[in-house]
C-alpha cells in the first residue's frame, strides 16, 4: 500500500461575512472522526487519513488568512500546495467573484498543477445569487471542479474533500513527462518520478515566490531519490 | 580554570557529548563541579603511569594493541598494529572500570604551559553513564524516550550514533570539513546554504537506509539526525555570519517592535472575543534564539501557535485570519531578537518532509506574522547599522558552570580539536567571543526546552 502526503488550502472571502470555509473544514472533519483523525491547531491546521483504493492519503488542510489586507500573504501559504478548496457562498456573488481571483493568484503562484475545487457553500439556503450555469462554465474555464455544499445540512462536504484528493492521485500518476512539459513550455514543480523532479530543497534555494521553472539541467537519478513524497 | 598554570602537566578528559549533555542537563552545579574535577588528571607523584583526578581518585594509564583493519592494504608493516590507550581505575571508585581513549591532543594555555585533552569513550564515572543503561534498554525493547522521539541535539547524536556509528562519524567528518575548509563570505549566504543543502544531500545518498520517498517514522528521525547534527556542528561558525547577513532586516524588525508595542491586540484586528492574556506564549517564543538547528526552532514555533490556540480555545474556533494578528501582536510584545534571520534560517535549512506539517504551517504562520508587522508599520526608516559585533554579553546564561574553562573545553566541537591538533598551534580559550556565545547558547537550549517540555510534544510519528 503506497501513501500519500497532500497539502491543500482552504480559501474563502470573509470581509463581508463568513462564507463557511471553516465550517467546512470542521464538518468534514468531525463527522469523520476516528482514531487515525488529528485535529491540531483549531481550525487552522487540520490533516486527516484517508484511504482511497490502495492508497493511503494525509492530507493536511491549511486554512489561509482570507481577509483582504491578509492578501499579501497568500504566496507563503500557497507554496507547494497540491490542492485548493475554494469557498464561496451561494448568497453573496461577491464571495464569487472573490473566488476567482484566487483562482488567478493561484495559478501565478503555484501554476497549473494545482487541483481546484470549488464549493459554493451555504447551498440549503434560498436566495441564491450566484447561477449554475454561470459558475459550472467558469469551473471548467479553469479546469476546476465545482460543487455545491452545505456545512449546516452537511450536503457533499466529505464529496468536495474526497473528489479533491481523487483528482490530486490521478494528476500525480499521469503527469506529464518532463519532454511533454518542455515542448509545451510550461512552468511549476512537476510532479511524476519519470524523468525529472524538482526537489524541494532546489525550490527551496532558487524559487523565493513558489513558483518554479525546469531547468535544462538534467539531474541524476539519486537527486530525484532524496525528494520527499 | 587554573590547572594548566601551574607547573605540574595536566590532562582534561572530555566524554563523549551525549554524556556531558547529561550532566549539564541533569545535575545542579555542585554534581556539575564534581564531575569536571573527576575528569581533570594530574601525574601521580608516585608512581609513573599513573594519574590522580582532583577529586582524589586514582587511575592508570594502559596500552592494548589492536591490529590494523587496513593491514591488508598497507605497504608499511608498522601500519599493521595501533595502539590503544586506556584508563583503568585504582582507586577511590565504586567499580572497576575502563575507558578507552579515542583521541589525544596537546594544547598550550596562554603561558604556554602543555595541557592534554583526551577525548574518551565514556564517563569516568559509573553514575554518568546512565544514559547508555537507558539506551541499552531500549534495544532490548523497553523502550527509551531518546531513542524513539529525539528532541534535542544530544538526543539525536544518541540516536544516530546508535543507529549507525559510521554514519555519525561521516556526518562529523563533513562538519569538520565545513569547519576547517569552507570560507564564508559576507553577501554569499545563499551559496553557503547551497552547500550546506549539499553536505546534508551527500550524506544521504551514502546512507543505504532510506531508499524510498515516502519515509516511515523511523526513517524521518534519521533523516532529522543527520539534518540537526549537521547544522549543530556547523552552527558556531555559519550563525554569526548569517546573523550578518540578515541583520539590517533583523534591525529593522526590532525597531517597528518597538515602534508597535504600545499597540493593543484590537489594533492588530484581532476580534474582541480572541484578545485574551498570550504572555505565556511570547515567553516561549522567546527561547527561539536559544536553540540552533531548524527542528528544534520549529518545535517552538509551534509550542507559540499552541499556545495561542489553547487560550483562544474557550472564546471560540480560531481560524488563520485570527491566529495571524494574535501572532503578530505576540511578537512585537516579545521583541525576540534575530527573527527574520531566524525564519530564513529554518526555511531554507529544514527537511523538506516538514514542509507540509503542522512544524511547515507554524513556521509559514509565523512568517506572515512578520509581515503583517511591516505592513502595520511600513513608513518606519532604519539607520544603516555596524556590522554586528557578537558579544558573550548579548547571551547571558543564567546557570553558568563553573569552572568556564573546562566547561568550555567539554562543550566544545570535536572538529575544533583537530583543527588546532592539525595545525600544531597552541590553542586560546580566553579570548573568543563568539565561541563563548555559542557554548552559552548550548547550555541555556537544552535547559530551556525542557522548561516547556508538554503533554502536547509533537512527535514524527504525529507527521506521518
Amino acid at each position: 500500500m503506497s501513501r500519500h502526503n497532500f497539502k491543500i488550502v482552504l480559501l474563502g472571502e470573509v470581509t463581508k461575512g463568513r462564507v463557511g470555509k471553516t465550517s467546512l473544514t470542521l464538518r468534514f472533519v468531525k463527522n469523520s472522526f476516528d482514531d487515525h483523525q488529528q485535529s491540531t491547531i483549531q481550525a487552522t491546521y487540520l490533516q486527516k487519513e484517508l484511504r482511497i483504493g490502495d492508497k493511503t492519503v494525509t492530507i493536511s488542510v491549511w486554512d489561509t488568512a482570507g481577509q483582504e489586507r491578509f492578501h499579501a500573504l497568500g504566496p507563503i501559504y500557497y507554496r507547494n500546495a497540491d490542492g485548493a478548496l475554494l469557498v464561496y457562498d451561494v448568497t453573496d456573488h461577491d464571495t464569487f467573484i472573490r473566488a476567482k481571483n484566487w483562482v488567478k493568484e493561484l495559478r501565478k503562484v503555484v501554476g497549473d498543477d494545482i487541483t481546484i475545487t470549488i464549493a459554493g457553500n451555504k447551498s440549503d439556503m434560498k436566495n441564491r445569487q450566484v447561477s449554475d450555469e454561470e459558475v459550472a462554465e467558469y469551473a471548467k474555464s479553469v479546469g476546476a471542479v465545482h460543487l455545491h455544499t452545505s456545512a449546516k445540512a452537511n450536503r457533499n462536504v466529505d464529496e468536495a474533500f474526497l473528489d479533491l484528493t481523487k483528482r490530486i492521485l490521478e494528476k500525480k500518476s499521469s503527469a506529464p513527462s518532463r519532454t511533454e512539459l518542455l515542448g509545451k513550455q510550461n512552468s511549476g514543480i512537476i510532479i511524476d518520478n519519470t524523468e525529472r523532479r524538482v526537489t524541494r530543497t532546489e525550490s527551496r534555494m532558487y524559487g523565493k515566490n513558489g513558483g518554479i521553472s525546469v531547468a535544462d539541467e538534467p539531474k541524476t537519478t539519486q537527486e530525484q531519490k532524496q525528494c520527499c513524497g | 580554570m587554573s590547572a594548566p598554570e601551574d607547573n605540574q602537566k595536566c590532562t582534561i578528559l572530555i566524554p563523549p557529548d551525549n554524556q556531558v549533555q547529561l550532566v549539564l542537563d541533569t545535575f545542579s552545579t555542585p554534581k556539575v563541579k564534581q564531575f569536571v574535577r573527576g575528569h581533570i588528571l594530574k601525574e601521580s607523584p608516585l608512581f609513573l603511569g599513573q594519574f590522580v583526578t582532583e577529586d582524589g581518585k586514582h587511575v592508570r594509564e594502559e596500552f592494548s594493541i589492536r591490529s590494523n583493519k587496513q593491514a591488508l592494504f598497507s605497504k608499511n608493516n608498522q601500519d599493521d598494529v595501533s595502539k590503544i590507550r586506556h584508563l583503568e581505575v585504582i582507586r577511590g571508585f565504586a567499580e572497576s572500570l575502563t575507558v578507552t581513549v579515542i583521541h589525544a591532543t596537546t594544547f598550550y594555555s596562554a603561558n604556554f604551559n602543555s595541557y592534554n585533552i583526551w577525548h574518551i569513550d565514556k564517563c569516568l564515572h559509573e553514575r554518568h553513564q546512565e544514559i547508555e543503561s537507558n539506551a541499552k534498554k531500549d534495544e532490548s525493547g523497553q523502550g527509551d524516550k531518546a531513542k524513539m522521539h529525539p528532541e534535542t541535539v544530544g538526543e539525536y547524536k544518541l540516536y544516530l550514533k546508535q543507529f549507525d556509528e559510521n554514519l555519525y562519524n561521516l556526518v562529523q567528518r563533513h562538519v569538520q570539513g565545513f569547519n576547517n575548509s569552507y570560507l564564508l563570505i559576507n553577501g554569499y549566504h545563499n551559496q553557503a546554504v547551497q552547500k550546506i543543502v549539499e553536505l546534508y544531500e551527500q550524506i544521504l545518498s551514502s546512507q543505504q537506509y532510506i531508499t524510498s520517498s515516502q519515509l516511515s517514522e523511523d526513517e524521518l528521525t534519521l533523516k532529522l539526525s543527520i539534518n540537526s547534527i549537521l547544522i549543530d556542528g556547523i552552527f558556531f561558525k555559519f550563525h554569526p555570519f548569517w546573523l550578518r547577513s540578515f541583520q539590517t532586516l533583523d534591525d529593522e524588525l526590532l525597531h517597528r517592535m518597538d515602534a508597535l508595542n504600545q499597540k493593543s491586540m484590537g489594533d492588530f484586528g484581532v476580534p474582541t472575543l480572541f484578545q485574551a492574556d498570550q504572555t505565556l506564549a511570547h515567553h516561549i517564543l522567546l527561547i527561539l534564539p536559544h536553540v540552533n538547528t531548524p527542528i528544534e526552532k520549529l518545535r517552538i514555533i509551534s509550542k507559540v501557535i499552541r499556545q495561542i490556540s489553547e487560550t483562544s480555545s474557550e472564546q471560540g474556533t480560531l481560524t488563520s485570519d485570527e491566529l495571524v494578528p494574535i501572532l503578530a501582536y505576540v511578537v512585537v510584545q516579545s521583541k525576540c531578537p534575530h527573527l527574520v534571520s531566524d525564519c530564513e534560517l529554518v526555511s531554507k535549512l529544514q527537511i523538506p518532509e516538514l514542509d507540509n506539517t503542522e512544524y511547515g504551517f507554524s513556521l509559514v504562520s509565523l512568517q506572515g506574522a512578520l509581515q503583517v508587522i511591516q505592513e502595520e508599520c511600513p513608513e518606519l526608516i532604519i539607520q544603516p547599522t555596524t556590522p554586528t559585533n557578537i558579544k558573550a554579553s548579548d547571551m547571558k546564561s543564567p546557570n553558568q558552570v563553573e569552572p568556564e574553562t573546562l566547561y568550555r573545553a567539554l562543550t566544545m566541537p570535536e572538529s575544533h580539536f583537530k583543527l588546532n591538533h592539525n595545525r600544531s598551534v597552541h590553542h586560546s580559550v580566553s579570548d573568543e567571543s563568539v565561541e563563548e556565545m555559542i557554548l552559552k547558547r548550548k547550555s541555556m537550549s537544552s535547559q530551556v526546552i525542557r522548561m516547556f517540555d508538554e503533554k502536547s510534544e509533537i512527535h514524527e510519528s504525529d507527521l506521518l
